[in-house]
């Protein structure tokens, strides 16, 4: 086991660099230039040249990257065009998406697990097709738009939850909670259809698998039967659907925080197109791409914990 | 005398053989076909697709109908409510929702399609490009798996922030976004079926790898990457739509479904007409071609469920 | 008495599975006996039922949605298909017990091997992980497998063939059960690795007086292990008698086919093999009203065509189901 997290964790590392150069290429591209870009349409050759001189874009590009890499392992992510660094505007922004990613990860589970598992277990019947088509429906409306539903429903009409802001934990338990319960079932709606399909469809297969059988044929009961023998066996797929869910959360995050006016990485981004703030999205989609990186190796060693047959290759 | 003979019985034979085998396919393509007809779903997303293919293609006789069209404003008659003469209200430049809409399914399939096609012919070249040369596979997988680093969402925007706003635009982006999971499907349908042995056979009668390549071991992939460019149709739709409202993506005054639920959004408590609309389109679109796609999975490679 | 001297009986057991195509009976009015410390064959092609059979004497299959028992199923004296979910649940794994086919898919994966033998023992006898784990150990030594100790903490997948195939029997014996069913146990496995877990088998009903079902299409494995054999034909047994009886003395023209569909070392070698007529017949479209083996009969006559004939007992221990093996050859 140990030879295996070993293995893993030193493949993150030429991935974690390919990462940073394809995002530093990305941002690179922009015609003209990211200076002409930044400064608009009616700056001069001069200001344009004055301005690449000084952001260091006359550089050799593997130059500029290298500088770009050495200030970010010191903690320096840039300059926005606002005058503030990029590091406080990140770390200002950051908590209320983790939390908003968090609890419509929360949700889903809570959701997806318990229905999944009831429609493999009851399958063919009216439940089994009623999960199905909630599934659906869950791929199928974006996420902002259920975000514009549920607004216009429970806090037009019926006034549940505030339309839009963010109270922090800061302001209380409950207000936290109130304000971020919409966006979160928005955000997170999707991915309870994705999981509540990956869990079925798993236990299914399991259920039907001949270890299932034989532990019937040892006299284990129902219960037992799907908790403890199937459960396990499941879980692998369900398990990267959450990883791949909870990097989902955190990029849909941007379109969400739109809608429901949450001061978070989405809303920076947003507003980071209009002025052109390059540096801040670089270092935005950088962090987004490292922690991917990261939870997805932790889903692979999550894997060798659940599935002592992993461990051996 | 007697091996001319066994010849012309040989070749009538394989004729017989040839004969028969394509009488088989034909009826396996006609129970599958069957198949998919009596699986409701797919029926329903079939009929869908084709739905809203045939009110982008009938745009401007719908609007001609309705006596409105999508880009006229008209300030005094503001954000108002469906009525006899705009169906489905106005937006705040007083502008035909109806017809606003009706053309906005014009731009999310153009899109839609655009990007399906593009990111599965360049799937299809780097996948099997991949396949069958060790360096280039190293480079392209590589770059794949970085972009599939950044979740496609934010790629998007990204991509749109650095190239600019307009239809063009925002059909590279997600196209760039879309091909490296394509990509990766390529590769690995064109390895396991390079791995069979009549491969094998072919490179012992001296076939060229080009000519396995494009005869032998792309007709595999064709299969999933069908599949998948119904789903990327889907998803594209989705992320178009999502740009547009940020004002990432189609620019104005193009009638993007995005964009008319952006200003719902500002008009949220005054005119539900803005999101309904347009977010019920989106939606039966989305389902659609999720429900089709299903369908044709099952059509074409019943095996991968 | 008789029933003391049985450890299983079978009493016209019919198993009925809800299909897209309806109700479709996969094993139909089948009789037999196990005796006490014997070991039957039940011998049929792939398709006739036999893997059901087993499968149902422990009521495997679902029974809310899916199988559908008749008959009756006494284990000394006490009929299985009348008994609570519940206390079959206790019958399972300490009375009777079964192994399968492929061992590799029947351990699961993520549970180490003595955990599995455990399992058994803290359901159906209370103990606690240690001493259970100490059995386990002793058991994997039962069943001839070396370094007991470390094996026991190993995985499935770790273990070669043979000795996941060990280690099913090993979890079978656990509770020390009166029967072992073993549904083709050898299949799997090489012809080397085959003789062994034979030869345990055996040895095991010697040393404790187990009786053993054992479910097989190799006629080769019937001649060497078995005491009494049981012939299954689309769900139906259509001969049963002491193995020297079948194979000295086969009355079906269907056991004797399969018989002598055997290569032969000393046979002639100029002409073709032999092999029975025809196919085995999909369950949804199983002959009717008619002995089901007239079809493909080299013998068979009008009346053969036109009923179906009772399992009936020739000499005294063979039973036949067939309008001509009563008297003749």
């Amino acid at each position: 086991m140990k030879k295996y997290i070993l293995k893993r964790l030193l493949s993150v590392l030429p991935i974690l660099f390919i990462v940073s150069v394809v995002v530093f290429t990305l941002v690179h591209l922009a015609p003209g230039g990211p200076a002409a870009a930044m400064l608009g349409s009616d700056a001069t050759m001069e200001d344009i040249a004055a301005l690449e001189e000084q952001m260091g874009l006359n550089d050799p590009l593997y130059v500029q990257y290298f500088r770009w890499m050495g200030n970010v392992f010191h903690g320096d992510l840039g300059t926005s065009t606002t005058g503030d660094t990029v590091t406080n505007m990140i770390q200002g922004h950051f908590l209320p998406t983790i939390n908003l990613a968090l609890y419509a990860m929360v949700i889903s589970l809570l959701i997806a697990l318990p229905l999944g598992m009831l429609a493999a277990r009851k399958r063919g019947t009216l439940v089994d097709s009623a999960v199905s088509v909630l599934a659906l429906a869950g791929v199928s409306v974006p996420s902002f738009l259920l975000g514009l539903g549920l607004m216009m429903l429970f806090a037009v009409n019926l006034r549940w939850f505030p339309v839009s802001g963010y109270a922090p934990w800061s302001d209380g338990v409950l207000a936290h909670i109130r304000s971020i319960t919409m966006p979160a079932v928005a955000l997170g709606f999707m991915y309870t259809a994705l999981m509540m399909r990956m869990t079925r469809s798993s236990m299914l297969e399991v259920l039907n698998s001949d270890y299932i059988k034989m532990a019937k044929a040892k006299g284990v009961g129902e219960a037992a039967l799907v908790g403890k023998h199937a459960f396990r066996n499941a879980m692998v797929s369900v398990v990267t659907v959450i990883g791949q869910s909870f990097i989902g959360a955190l990029s849909g995050a941007a379109v969400v925080e739109t809608v429901f006016g949450v001061p978070g990485l989405g809303q920076l981004i947003v507003n980071s197109i209009g002025r052109r703030d390059y540096e801040v999205i670089q270092a935005v989609v950088l962090l987004v791409a490292v922690i991917n990186v990261l939870i997805n190796l932790l889903t692979d060693l999550l894997y060798g914990l659940i599935d002592p047959r992993i461990r051996v290759s | 005398m007697e091996a001319t003979k066994a010849n012309a019985a040989y070749s009538a034979g394989a004729e017989d053989l040839g004969l028969l085998r394509k009488k088989l396919e034909k009826e396996q393509r006609a129970l599958r076909i069957h198949a998919f007809l009596k699986n409701k779903a797919s029926v329903v997303g079939l009929v869908l697709v084709l739905l809203m293919i045939v009110i982008a293609l009938a745009a401007p006789l719908l609007t001609g109908l309705s006596g409105t069209d999508p880009y006229t404003n008209a300030v005094t008659q503001r954000l108002q409510a469906p009525s006899a003469e705009h169906w489905f209200g106005t937006d705040d430049l007083g502008r035909d929702v109806f017809a606003r809409v009706i053309y906005g399914t014009r731009i999310s399939l153009f899109v839609g399609f655009s990007v399906s096609v593009l990111a599965g012919a360049a799937g299809l070249l780097i996948g099997l490009y991949s396949c069958y040369n060790k360096v280039l596979d190293a480079v392209l997988m590589r770059i794949c798996d970085g972009l599939k680093a950044v979740p496609s969402t934010l790629l998007a925007i990204c991509l749109m922030a650095v190239l600019g706003p307009s239809i063009r635009n925002v059909i590279l982006s997600l196209a760039v976004v879309s091909t490296p999971s394509m990509a990766r499907m390529v590769r690995s349908a064109a390895l396991s079926a390079r791995e069979q042995t009549y491969v094998e056979a072919m490179t012992c009668l001296g076939a060229t790898p080009s000519h396995i390549l494009w005869r032998h071991i792309m007709p595999n992939t064709l299969s999933p990457v069908i599949v998948q460019m119904t789903f990327v149709f889907a998803s594209a739709i989705i992320t178009e739509a999502a740009l547009s409202f940020l004002g990432a993506g189609v620019p104005v005054p193009e009638p993007s479904w995005g964009s008319i639920l952006s200003q719902g959004r500002t008009y949220i408590y005054t005119a539900w007409w803005l999101i309904l609309y347009p977010g019920l389109f989106t939606a039966v679109s989305v389902m659609g071609f999720n429900l089709f796609g299903d369908g044709v999975r099952d059509l074409l490679d019943p095996l991968s469920h | 008495m008789a029933e003391q001297k049985e450890t299983l009986r079978v009493d016209s057991l019919s198993t009925s599975f809800h299909t897209e195509r309806g109700l479709l009976k996969a094993v139909d009015g089948v009789s037999f006996t196990v005796g006490k410390g014997e070991i039957l064959g039940l011998v049929g092609e792939s398709g006739c039922g036999k893997s059901v059979t087993s499968q149902s004497i422990l009521r495997l299959y679902d029974e809310k949605y899916t199988a559908h028992y008749e008959g009756h199923i006494y284990l000394d004296g006490v009929d299985l298909l009348a008994l609570s979910p519940a206390e079959m649940r206790k019958i399972r794994g300490s009375r009777i017990s079964m192994i399968f086919q492929d061992a590799l898919s029947s351990l699961n994966p993520v549970f180490t091997v003595g955990s599995q033998i455990c399992e058994p023992l803290m359901i159906h006898q209370g103990l606690n992980r240690k001493q259970a784990m100490e059995k386990a150990v002793e058991l994997l030594r039962l069943v001839n497998i070396p370094a007991p100790e470390r094996r026991v903490l190993q995985y499935p997948h770790e273990l070669s063939g043979g000795m996941r195939q060990r280690v099913m029997i090993a979890i079978a014996l656990a509770c020390k059960p009166e029967l072992l069913i073993a549904d083709e146990p050898t299949t799997a496995l090489d012809v080397t690795v085959q003789a062994q877990i034979m030869d345990l088998i055996r040895e095991l009903n010697q040393k404790l007086g187990m009786s053993v079902m054992l479910i097989t299409h190799d006629l080769g494995v019937v001649a060497e292990t078995c005491d009494r054999v049981a012939v299954m034909y689309l769900g139906q047994i259509v001969e049963q008698a002491d193995k020297y009886a079948i194979f000295d003395d086969p009355r079906h023209p269907y056991t004797w086919g399969l018989i002598h569909s055997i290569p032969q070392l000393d046979g002639d070698r100029t002409k073709p093999l032999y092999s029975v007529e025809g196919m085995v017949p999909l369950l949804s479209q199983v002959p009717q009203g008619c002995c089901r083996f007239a079809e493909r009969c080299p013998k068979a006559t009008a009346h053969c065509r036109e009923a179906m004939p009772e399992l009936q007992e020739v000499t005294p221990g063979h039973w036949v189901r067939c309008w001509m093996g009563t008297g003749e050859e």
